[in-house]
């Protein structure tokens, strides 16, 4: 500590700024309905705050990892936190996007729209703090209280407007698959630190992340392992099945809130999964990669189907956002698989395809759930079968999110296309892998991995051309008006950094070699850097390669000529005419394709995975209705059969619990008779 | 050293005792300002037993030690050492909510009300402290009279049965320990102090008919399953105070009885039979948890919550770690708190509304915010969710249990689950939602005699939620040598 105090390290600067956050929460407390002073002051001092977290964790990139003991937690343990590599690039993603969605919230904010400003001020400010918290912990009790205080955080911010009863059912099953999930990862962290050998211990602080470098737990343990982990950031991140919290909680948030938890909060999950299956668990399988991977590919496919046919604005992004986690599993799934055949620079690649995907999604996801938010505000309608046209009224909105909506759908030059890129380029190298059927199937799933991007295009187009386009389908769209300033700078800011993720990869990836030299050993940063900062070429000049910049120009120039040649040789000569009209003159929003009709096909090809209710009009109906109710299978399969169960258990139970006090001695009776019987044998 | 910081506890509240049943009943308002200066300056005799307490040492402090029935060996004798002086300092603290907690609601027979709650604080901190099992004994039923008193008078309607059950299974139980008591007796030779009896050798067979005797004695009174049936009925028809004492402070005699006698007299049976406690345990945790789900009355959920919390603690008893045990020490002290808090809550909105129906409530947030806050908070710390006391003891447990097998941790992990389900959707149909009817509409707010009681409680919470270091450096090193001793075998 005397050193600490004599020249800061960085961790030490990192664990003021996010004291800082604790006290702007606080902060808010002093007056919770003073708007002016919790929304125009308090947010973009936290905004400032994300900044400079963003930035000192952007300069600990690659440095030698940093240590600190706090005196807080249990006896014998005390709090330990570490900064490497990992949690300094988790960090930048954190305070970078943090700062955009403080700023907007500080726009967004309103009276009267469920809890107080001030207690969602000091919510907020929790929730940011104990993800940083979460990225720091390096032993197993202060990262179990960061992850629930994250959870509890953010479960009262989805809940800011309990009255709606939705919104409160959406809430608890939140919660619960949280807590349920919290536990896989805390069983996790018991097998962890016991190895092979749960018994020989060293009292508390064989809890230390520390202490789990050094164990090499035997197959067995460290298969339970993995698997615990993989349960339990499973729930958080939202992988099929435990995905079913995501499309409710994440609508039911305030739209800031949505875009913290989807684009930081879930990245959480995936930094908590390849902390312990790369860092902490020293034996690693090559099989749990193929698993992983067939469950990523799973949750892709889908989370994108059913994001495709989505009426609900941000239903539609939160079943998108399930598809990028599956995306990213199915990037750690190669990238296992690759270490386990100890072919590291495959592996880095593939997990540099997910680190530049977490960065991606963080960006562009946060820019789309902003956009709901405005469009919100806007209209009060987040259903997209009300909405159309809003282009015209709210261009800043609309322009702006055309970029995220590229980004996601995966489009070059924009950042979506660069990991998305990166991870089929990994594919393309299994089948160098020593194993006969592996080599073999693995690539049939870069056909998966192909088809979900394409119906993630689909789903973006959908998103964009029915919010943005067209004419609008309800009449007081019309006094929909655009985003606030604050909100129009925070857009502005994430879709820059979309674009700039996407012209310069090159650095990016030179950033993450660092990550990838943690946690397997090699990185890409010496074979791009040789490339020159302008040719992405992640294996060798004469695989794959990728000139961002080139290809921006090119988009422009290509752009710019045909909108001149439409313009020199097409305009000037359209006839207007009224001829046979064909329905071109009368045109009414009603002729427009519905959310429902653009769907179909989806629905259509797709239909085993859905569950629908379909309620069609009959010939003689004096006023037809269409309606179509799509849900999720797993719901009935899973989840209500295992909520019936309890339901059954506590009946049988309550049948036991006769309250009479001569059943009850029988009861205790009996029990010493059968204890007894058991003492003797 | 001499001191008389143990007496004191236990006889200052017994005589302010006297003095409010003396004041009778013409003139309540004496009678309340008297109990609470009696139950603060009880409290405020117990604080030198912190504040002096060696923490490098686990003999015991504050010794007093005076004959009494010469003929029989029996002593007045007193101690406490790093595990009990803590439930003497709960359990004072507790008395002064208790008086402030029945203020205004108790109307009738306030003077024996009161004298009651201060009768029985003494009586407990005696079982806390004392050395001598007669002694023991002695305090352990004399408690009973007073709890049986204050539920069969100031209960709900079906009181007497209540009362009665209560008091049956208790002194069933602690029938056989009598026996244990008298066996131990003769067997070292003409002695009752505890500690002479902590190193006395014993075959195994002895060892296991003891440790059976004094579990079905303690047992009762933790309760285990299935000796628990009294504990839900008991708790719904005491007064608000009775219930906070009966969770807070006397579930924790069994366990504590535990500690004192099962584990350091019969070490060898601990071990042989720890299979079977760790099974009764977790039967508890997960049948209790089940059958806390689907009631329908607030006060029987929050009992049924208790038996499966003290399942945890027995639980750490029996894993013979530092962890588990320190962990279920922690959830006892956290427990004492949060249960007390939780009835306490329950107690709030039943003053006003005469029910302790969960479908009668709904939307109890909009008219008393201050009270969901606080409701809120005692909640989560039910669940066992961080930042409050109840996760630390849980999480302690749970990793110890670990520690001890795999698979028992990951069966005690996944009942967390039961217990935030319960308490939470009881939380969410109580609190959350649009006002459910008039009566909940014409609610009012926590008034400053209830805030003080909740903040009180709520600081608890939260310092042993953030901050365990000041509870469990006491327990540190008197927790240690108790599984040292347990550890090495004492068979003859």
């Amino acid at each position: 500590m005397q050193d600490a105090l004599a020249a800061p390290l960085a961790i030490d600067w990192l664990l003021a700024l996010v004291l800082c956050w604790l006290l702007l929460g606080l902060a808010g407390m002093v007056a919770q309905r003073n708007l002016r002073y919790v929304a125009r002051t308090l947010f973009p001092l936290g905004a400032a705050v994300g900044l400079a977290i963003a930035g000192v964790a952007f300069a600990a990139l690659g440095e030698v990892p940093e240590t600190v003991v706090l005196p807080l937690g249990l006896p014998d343990l005390p709090f330990h936190l570490r900064l490497d590599s990992l949690s300094a690039l988790f960090l930048v993603i954190l305070g970078g996007i943090a700062a955009g969605i403080s700023i907007y919230a500080a726009g967004y904010l309103r009276k009267g729209e469920g809890t107080a400003p001030g207690l969602q001020c000091l919510q907020y400010h929790i929730f940011l703090a104990s993800m940083a918290l979460v990225l720091l912990a390096d032993d197993a009790y202060a990262f179990m209280v960061a992850w629930e205080l994250m959870a509890l955080s953010s479960f009262f911010l989805v809940t800011s407007d309990h009255r709606n009863p939705e919104i409160r059912r959406a809430g608890y099953l939140y919660l619960l698959i949280a807590h349920i999930g919290a536990i896989g990862i805390l069983l996790s962290f018991g097998v962890l630190q016991g190895g092979n050998d749960m018994a020989a211990s060293n009292g508390v602080s064989d809890y230390t992340f520390a202490h789990m470098r050094m164990m090499h737990p035997d197959g067995f343990w460290a298969t339970a392992a993995f698997g615990l982990a993989l349960f339990g950031f499973g729930a958080k991140a939202g992988l099929v099945p435990l995905h079913v919290w995501l499309p409710e909680a994440h609508p039911a948030a305030p739209s800031p809130v949505s875009a913290m938890m989807s684009a930081v909060m879930l990245k959480t999950a995936i930094y908590g999964f390849l902390r312990v299956s790369f860092d902490l668990l020293q034996t690693r399988l090559w099989w749990w990669g193929v698993v992983v991977l067939m469950l990523g590919l799973f949750t892709a496919l889908f989370g994108v189907i059913f994001s495709a046919v989505q009426t609900d604005m941000k239903r539609l992004l939160a079943y998108s956002s399930i598809e990028n986690i599956g995306l990213l599993f199915v990037g750690i799934g190669l990238a296992l698989t690759f270490d386990g055949f100890d072919m590291t620079i495959l592996a880095a690649l593939a997990l540099t395809a997910v680190l530049y995907h977490c960065l991606n999604h963080a960006a562009f996801k946060s820019l789309l759930f902003l956009a709901t938010g405005a469009v919100l505000h806007a209209t009060k309608e987040r259903s997209l079968g009300k909405l159309g046209g809003l282009i015209h009224k709210m261009p800043w909105v609309a322009w702006l999110s055309l970029l995220g909506v590229l980004a996601s759908a995966g489009l070059p030059p924009l950042n979506g296309f660069v990991s998305e890129w990166l991870l089929l380029q990994s594919f393309l190298f299994t089948p160098g892998l020593p194993h006969g059927y592996i080599n073999m199937l693995i690539p049939v799933a870069a056909a998966a991995v192909a088809l979900t991007a394409a119906i993630a295009g689909y789903a973006m187009v959908k998103f964009f051309g029915i919010i943005f386009l067209g004419q609008p389908r309800e009449e007081r769209l019309a006094e929909a008006h655009d985003a606030g300033l604050l909100e129009r700078i925070a857009m502005i800011w994430l879709g820059g950094l979309c674009v700039a993720l996407g012209i310069f990869p090159v650095f990016v990836i030179e950033q993450l070699d660092a990550v990838t030299q943690l946690l397997v050993g090699t990185g890409l940063g010496a074979a791009v850097r040789s490339g020159g900062w302008l040719l992405l070429a992640p294996v060798s000049e004469n695989r794959a390669s990728y000139e961002p910049l080139v290809f921006l120009l090119v988009i422009l120039a290509v752009g710019a000529a045909t909108f001149m040649l439409v313009r020199r040789f097409w305009h000037g000569r359209v006839r207007i005419t009224g001829a046979w009209d064909c329905g071109w003159t009368l045109q009414s929003a009603r002729m427009q394709d519905t959310s429902e009709g653009f769907g179909q096909p989806l629905r259509q090809v797709f239909s085993p995975f859905y569950r629908m209710t379909r309620e069609e009009p009959g010939s003689f109906d004096k006023a037809p209705r269409y309606s179509i109710v799509v849900e999720d299978h797993f719901w009935y399969w899973l989840y209500l059969p295992v909520a019936r169960a309890a339901d059954m258990g506590t009946r049988m139970v309550a049948f036991l619990q006769q309250g009479r006090i001569s059943v009850y001695l029988l009861y205790s009776f009996v029990t010493l008779i059968v204890l007894l019987f058991l003492i003797r044998g | 050293m001499s001191s008389h910081l143990l007496s004191l506890a236990i006889w200052v509240p017994i005589a302010g005792a006297l003095v409010v049943l003396a004041t009778g009943e013409r003139n309540t308002n004496l009678s309340r300002w008297l109990a609470l200066v009696t139950a603060i300056l009880g409290f405020l005799v117990t604080l030198p037993l912190y504040s002096g307490f060696d923490h490098t040492t686990s003999d015991m402090q504050f010794s007093e030690a005076l004959p009494w029935i010469q003929r029989f060996n029996i002593g007045y004798l007193l101690g406490v050492d790093g595990i009990s002086v803590l439930f003497i300092l709960l359990n004072s603290f507790i008395t002064i909510l208790v008086v402030i907690a029945g203020w205004k609601v108790i109307e009738e027979k306030v003077a024996q009300y009161m004298a009651a709650f201060l009768i029985m604080s003494g009586l407990m901190n005696g079982i806390f402290s004392a050395l001598d099992a007669v002694l023991f004994y002695v305090f352990f039923e004399a408690s009973l009279i007073p709890m049986y008193l204050i539920i069969g008078v100031w209960g709900g309607p079906n009181r007497v049965y209540a009362a009665f059950k209560f008091f049956l299974y208790t002194l069933l139980g602690s029938l056989l320990m009598l026996v244990a008591l008298i066996y131990l007796f003769f067997e070292s030779g003409g002695s009752f102090s505890i500690l002479e009896w902590h190193a006395l050798p014993l075959g195994m067979t002895a060892q296991i008919l003891l440790f059976l005797a004094f579990l079905i004695a303690f047992a009762v009174k933790v309760p285990m399953w299935p000796v628990h049936t009294w504990l839900p009925d008991a708790h719904v028809e005491a007064p608000t105070g009775g219930s906070v004492v009966l969770a807070a402070i006397m579930l924790k005699l069994g366990a504590y009885g535990f500690l004192r006698f099962s584990l350091p007299i019969a070490p060898d049976a601990s071990h042989e039979l720890s299979g079977m406690m760790i099974t009764l345990s977790l039967i508890a945790v997960v049948y209790i948890g089940f059958v806390a789900l689907v009631q329908a009355d607030m006060k029987k959920l929050v009992a049924y919550s208790s038996i499966s919390h003290m399942g945890f603690v027995t639980l750490g008893f029996f894993i013979f770690n530092q962890l588990g045990l320190e962990g279920a020490l922690v959830q006892m002290i956290s427990h004492g708190f949060v249960s007390a808090a939780m009835f306490l809550c329950i107690g709030v909105v039943y003053d006003r509304m005469h029910s302790r129906q969960i479908a009668d409530y709904g939307g109890v947030v909009n008219t008393m915010p201050k009270y969901a806050a606080f409701f809120m908070l005692f909640s989560m710390a039910n669940a066992g969710l961080p930042a409050t006391s109840g996760f630390v003891g849980e999480f302690m447990v749970v990793l110890g249990a670990v520690k001890y097998n795999f698979w028992i941790g990951f069966a005690a992990a996944t009942t967390l689950i039961l217990g935030a389900a319960y308490t939470l959707w009881m939380y969410k149909r109580v609190v959350f939602g649009a006002v459910a009817n008039k009566h909940v509409a014409e609610l009012t707010d926590l008034s400053s005699r209830e805030l003080l009681v909740m903040a009180a409680l709520a600081v608890c919470v939260l310092w042993m939620g953030l901050y365990p270091f000041p509870v469990t450096d006491v327990m540190h090193v008197s927790v240690d040598h108790l599984l040292k001793h347990v550890a090495a075998s004492k068979l003859l």
